[in-house]
């Protein structure tokens, strides 16, 4: 059995586009996930540390974020504020910085560590070589409800929050909140073209009926 | 020159004030006071429009009303790259046909919901709401899919649509309905792509893609 | 949660004059709901342009200023605040918008008070880049009513009214008079021996929601009244998102929740203030 120790993914690797900066939550704490254009992935606190606007609605300009109220900037790694456009030619105080949580990408996903002494080394081990990373489905349930309604499905516990079904395909959860859940999907072996496409459809169709029966049962 | 009837925070009239800038296209804007004169209510517009509502165009002497419409004609007749909505090409005309009827529904939605949170319109809130997610799911998955196989727009590969322009302007503005888009990563992806559009234009309430200055 | 009974607890709230409605917008004889403090109220324009304001059955004191109805679920000890330029003869009155809101009344007031967003929330009104550097400026609290007073509040605006003809150093005069309304006051273009006063007056209808209603008070021959509003809205539109994506919704009035530059002056005056009156509704207590 696998502990996340604090690990949880929360967007695939190839979603995190450039110039883009992506909404997420992870136990109730909103995260800005972005990409600079040298490729670093950032996960930070979604919320400028001036007046509490939504990093997720400002500027990746491919080397910082920039926040979208008062033009703040914040550099791509250390989350350090380098300009503040009120004030021109001071230096911005050290203090002034945004939040960056613990980021890993690993087996096709981005992973979030929302702790304070988030070690990379404990992302979980899933054991896969070769993979295809499936579309990610939220569900406005709680977490136990959807993996009940998985476990229907034929997917059991092979650690914390990660379900197999024993059939290659293994399933990642993301608890967003107590109400609101994503499940990140993995099948084992790397699958192109035509049949990648076709196996997509099939996990998509498969994973929104579960969705739509934890919903209606979440009613 | 195009007379446009315009409100600025009309997500419908914005749809025709991007294309138009887009397009190069010069037109003229008459502004109505829908809020608080509910201006396009009264005799002078009905008669205009007799159902009331903004937009409306007149090209000459041609008068349009309804913005998927009007996306439509000024594709036809000011896009010498015929791309915008493409001619002759029966699956492409009706892929564009049902997400304009698309658009309207995110209308019927988002925009309702927005107009009750901020004007204090008589709409069955939660309906409205439940209503705009129902159709941004089906709008995810759909992008979602588009992405997969190389596609960034709703209707085709290569080039936006006047189906992308339709469905843009009450998707953006939906957090002002309490409709929230964190669920639709691919949705915040394409909106991303349509700021990028050469020629687009904002409104007040929607911000540009990147900064002006360097 | 919506009632009939009073279920806001800050004595302060409720024992200040709080603003309901624009009286033009109300339709003669035809009672309208809106919400104040998570309750319920009626109001009703009569035909002699008095406004009763009822809860449930019980009357209300209702007050018509600045061509607004005002009323209080509690009893303040003074009355409501004067702008005395709204009586002079050639001004332009107005209401530009009642718009709803989900944010905090405070949050609502200190983006009002906020001059560094210009350049990136009003581009090409209030403010362009690369002019964004806010020069210090003054603030203070008065003897007479302990009002906020920030004085010396200078931006370059490409496009500061209607108007303006071409971009200049704007001077601003700020005023909070009340923990939920805010008033500026700017030279005029045309005469800048007089000012342009715009104000916002917000209802809390929840310690989360607001109706923004604005006031203009103008010295404008030129544009139409419609003219004046449509600019108004389009300015205020733009503030609309950047409020409505603020965490928390409620102000922290700590003074170390959230980081300030010298540019904030207002807004650490402010929080600061509401501590000192100690205004619960709507902020997150230091």
């Amino acid at each position: 059995m696998e502990n996340n120790k604090g690990w949880f993914p929360v967007a695939r690797v190839e979603e995190v586009v450039p110039r883009h900066v992506v909404q997420a939550q992870l136990m109730g704490q909103e995260v800005a996930i972005w990409r600079d254009d040298q490729g670093q992935v950032n996960a930070w606190e979604n919320r400028c540390p001036h007046r509490g606007v939504r990093l997720s609605i400002g500027i990746n300009d491919g080397k910082e974020l920039r926040c979208r109220y008062h033009g703040w900037h914040y550099a791509s790694g250390s989350g350090q504020c380098t300009f503040i456009p009120a004030h021109p030619s001071q230096k911005p105080a050290n203090v002034i910085k945004a939040k960056p949580y613990g980021v890993a990408e690993r087996y096709g996903f981005v992973w979030v560590n929302l702790g304070e002494d988030a070690d990379i080394a404990e992302v979980p081990a899933l054991g896969l070589n070769a993979f295809t990373t499936l579309r990610s489905i939220y569900v406005a349930a709680p977490v136990a409800a959807v993996a009940g309604h998985l476990a229907e499905q034929g997917f059991a516990p092979a650690g914390d929050f990660i379900l197999e079904n024993g059939s290659g395909t293994t399933l990642l959860i993301q608890p967003m909140d107590s109400g609101q859940t994503i499940v990140h999907g993995l099948a084992a072996g790397e699958v192109d073209g035509a049949e990648r496409l076709a196996l997509l459809r099939r996990h998509n169709t498969s994973l929104t009926e579960v969705r739509d029966a934890a919903e209606r049962a979440a009613a | 020159m195009i007379k446009l009837y315009d409100f600025e925070l009309s997500g419908n009239c914005y749809k025709l004030r991007l294309l138009m800038n887009i397009l190069g296209v010069k037109f003229e804007r008459i502004a109505l006071d829908f809020y608080p004169g509910r201006e396009h209510r009264s005799p002078w517009f009905l008669k205009i429009n007799p159902l009331g509502q903004l937009p409306v165009i007149d090209d000459d002497g041609f008068v349009l009303r309804d913005a998927q419409a009007i996306l439509v004609y000024l594709a036809g007749k000011y896009d010498p790259s015929g791309l915008w909505y493409p001619q002759g090409a029966a699956e492409m005309q009706g892929r564009i046909a049902q997400w304009l009827g698309f658009a309207d529904a995110i209308t019927a939605t988002a925009s309702a919901a927005r107009l009750h949170d901020g004007l204090f319109y008589d709409v069955d809130i939660d309906k409205a709401r439940a209503g705009a997610h129902a159709l941004f799911r089906v709008l995810d998955e759909h992008l979602w899919f588009a992405e997969q196989e190389g596609q960034d727009w709703l209707c085709s590969s290569g080039h936006p649509t006047v189906a992308d322009i339709a469905c843009f302007p009450y998707v953006m503005l939906s957090e002002e309905g309490g409709i929230n888009r964190l669920p639709y990563p691919a949705i915040r992806r394409w909106t991303d792509r349509v700021k990028r559009i050469p020629g687009f234009t904002v409104m007040p309430g929607i911000f540009p893609a990147d900064a002006v200055s360097v | 949660m919506t009632s009939n009974v009073i279920r806001c607890t800050d004595r302060v709230a409720l024992d200040e004059w709080h603003v309901l409605a624009a009286v033009t917008e109300l339709p003669v004889g035809q009672p309208k709901t809106t919400r104040l403090l998570d309750t319920d109220l009626t109001i009703e324009r009569q035909l002699d342009d008095t406004v009763s304001v009822r809860l449930g059955a019980t009357a209300l004191p209702a007050r018509l200023k600045f061509g607004y109805v005002w009323t209080s679920l509690g009893s303040p000890d003074h009355e409501l605040f004067d702008i005395p330029e709204y009586a002079e003869a050639d001004r332009r009155n107005l209401n530009a918008a009642s718009v709803g809101l989900h944010v905090s009344a405070p949050r609502a007031v200190e983006n009002f008070l906020d001059l560094g967003h210009f350049a990136f929330v009003h581009t090409n009104y209030l403010g362009v880049e690369p002019y964004t550097e806010i020069k210090p400026y003054k603030v203070e609290i008065t003897e007479e009513r302990g009002e906020i007073i920030a004085t010396k509040c200078l931006a370059y605006q490409p496009m500061s009214s209607l108007v303006a003809t071409e971009g200049y150093e704007v001077e601003y005069l700020y005023r909070v008079p009340h923990p939920y309304c805010a008033i500026l006051y700017k030279a005029n273009a045309a005469d800048l021996d007089r000012q342009d006063v715009i104000a916002i007056f917000l209802q809390p209808a929840s310690e989360e929601r607001v109706v923004a209603h604005m006031l203009l008070s103008m010295l404008d021959e030129n544009s139409s009244d419609a003219e004046m509003r449509a600019f108004q809205q389009l300015i205020f539109s733009q503030d609309k998102p950047i409020l409505e994506n603020q965490v928390p919704k409620r102000l922290p009035l700590n003074l170390r929740s959230e980081l300030s530059a010298k540019a904030d002056a207002s807004s650490s005056t402010y929080r600061r203030w509401l501590a000192d009156h100690n205004v619960r509704y709507g902020t997150l207590p230091a």
